[in-house]
């Protein structure tokens, strides 16, 4: 319960989780479950990095962008990633050419729907994962959003798509691998812009790497309607320190979107 | 402050309260266990008869259903949607099916007083737990003044304060939260609302749910379906 230091974007998406308590203690013993508590963050400007001899992600377009660029919303992807199919590219193209313009299309962040999956992961904030025998919870500072990952259970034999569709999985030695489908089509997978169809298969290997200091997260994304094979990309989680802050989307309680303000979703 | 997680952890696995619970109905007036109105005081009850004639005639919205905020305590006890407790080390969540909204509930500390300078007020407030026997018992303080205490406009201030009582009932068929409500600009005294959920073990929790859009099938509240 300590004051925020400050609460415009660069603070909300750079820091994310402010106050004064510690992080847990890693378990004395946990032979074969990782211990993931803790807090963890990522910077800013992260797109999914490249995983070599892979198809990849979309990238910058300028492959060394301007932070103030990211902070006004101009955040320009790649549409020529050759993984693309044809009517993806148009709709990363469309994007970026409208971030350009400075009147970006506004990501689910700026609107306060859902972030899908695997978006939420490109989104700077605190995350936490609450593991218990049975499942995995991963709580998402962003609008307190949440998605729960049932282990060692197969998918269920049909679903209805929506927003975080339905995340199995396992763990396989210090790794846990989420396994999502029956997402809806209403989310991009990225900060870029980029579509995907209700096909979209999306597997997620978390694990710790520099003494625990770090989370790497690994996607592997395969919709064969929007990408011509399947991508992959990694997303490196710091370790933040501090308590998780509450945020109402809705109001912008802690600033996280500037200038441009969109609708947002209401209930009568 | 390990040893102080680890304790906690160690009582926790003995006392547990984790789990999907789920509301046979959702609570929209949320009124003391003796029955009648809170114990207001007169700048209470001004307060309460304003909002009720607002949200009649519209004049005063309800923000917290219009855009789904963060619905503040105890009002997030009366959702008609389930929730689940999840309890880790040092911390016990409360995630609310309704909104994906979630509580953390540190254990590893007593609520600190309430300063002026040390505030960070929230919709939810902040939570602090600790277990005595077989009951979680939670101190919420700092508090926004944002949100009503019901859905039918029951007011507070910033200088609300909760306390939960939190156990199993009925071999653990039932779990029964006692909520405490003390806020002197409002309350000539404390008074308590009691909740009662029934263990949903097949139940997953919908984290889809989003604002204005349909969601799970509330005729399953009582029991039976999935």
């Amino acid at each position: 319960m300590r004051r925020p230091g400050a609460t415009g974007l660069g603070a909300a998406l750079l820091c994310c989780a402010l106050g004064s308590a510690t992080m847990a203690a890693p378990a004395a013993s946990a032979p074969a479950t990782p211990d993931f508590s803790g807090l963890w963050s990522h910077g800013p400007v992260d797109a999914f990095k490249p995983v070599p001899g892979k198809p990849a992600a979309t990238q910058y377009r300028d492959p060394n962008p301007d932070l103030a660029n990211f902070f006004a919303l101009k955040i320009e992807g790649d549409w020529r990633n050759p993984n693309l199919r044809p009517w993806a590219a148009a709709v990363v193209k469309r994007h970026s050419e409208a971030a350009a313009a400075g009147h970006g299309i506004p990501t689910p962040q700026e609107t306060c729907f859902p972030s899908g999956v695997p978006n939420i992961a490109t989104v700077p904030a605190a995350i936490q994962f609450l593991q218990t025998a049975d499942k995995v919870t991963i709580l998402y500072m962003r609008d307190h959003q949440v998605r729960q990952v049932h282990l060692n259970v197969p998918h269920s034999k049909t679903l209805t798509p929506t927003w975080y569709g339905e995340s199995v999985g396992r763990y396989e030695g210090d790794t846990l691998v989420v396994d999502t489908i029956g997402l809806n089509d209403k989310t991009p997978v990225d900060f870029f812009g980029t579509p995907h169809t209700e096909d979209i298969h999306v597997v997620e290997r978390y694990r710790l790497i520099n003494d625990g200091r770090n989370l790497e997260l690994t996607v592997t994304v395969t919709d064969p309607k929007t990408f011509i094979a399947p991508w992959s990309g990694v997303m490196t989680h710091n370790r933040v320190r501090g308590k998780m802050g509450e945020e109402a989307c809705a109001e912008n309680n802690r600033e996280v979107s500037v200038g441009e303000h969109y609708p947002v979703p209401v209930q009568e | 402050m390990a040893a102080a997680i680890f304790a906690s952890s160690a009582f926790a696995q003995a006392s547990s309260v984790a789990g999907v619970w789920w509301a046979k109905a959702g609570a929209p007036r949320i009124a003391p266990i003796e029955g009648g109105e809170p114990p207001f005081t007169p700048a209470g009850l001004a307060a309460y008869r304003k909002n009720q004639a607002g949200l009649a005639d519209k004049s005063v919205q309800d923000r917290t259903t219009r855009f789904c905020l963060p619905e503040g305590l105890p009002r997030s006890w009366g959702s008609a949607y389930p929730f689940e407790i999840i309890e880790t080390p040092g911390q016990v969540t409360v995630v609310y099916e309704a909104n994906h909204a979630f509580r953390l509930i540190d254990m590893t500390q007593p609520a600190p007083p309430m300063t002026d300078e040390n505030r960070e007020p929230w919709y939810n407030g902040h939570s602090y737990g600790r277990w005595e026997g077989d009951t979680l018992v939670v101190d919420a303080v700092d508090f926004n003044d944002r949100t009503f205490i019901d859905a039918t406009g029951l007011p507070h201030s910033d200088r609300l304060r909760v306390t939960e009582r939190i156990r199993r009932l009925s071999g653990g068929k039932q779990l029964e939260v006692v909520a405490t409500v003390e806020d002197a600009e409002i309350f000539a005294k404390p008074w308590s609302a009691r909740f009662v959920y029934e263990s949903r073990p097949q139940i997953r929790l919908d984290t889809s749910y989003t604002c204005g859009e349909k969601h799970r099938d509330l005729s399953q509240a009582k029991g039976g379906g999935r």
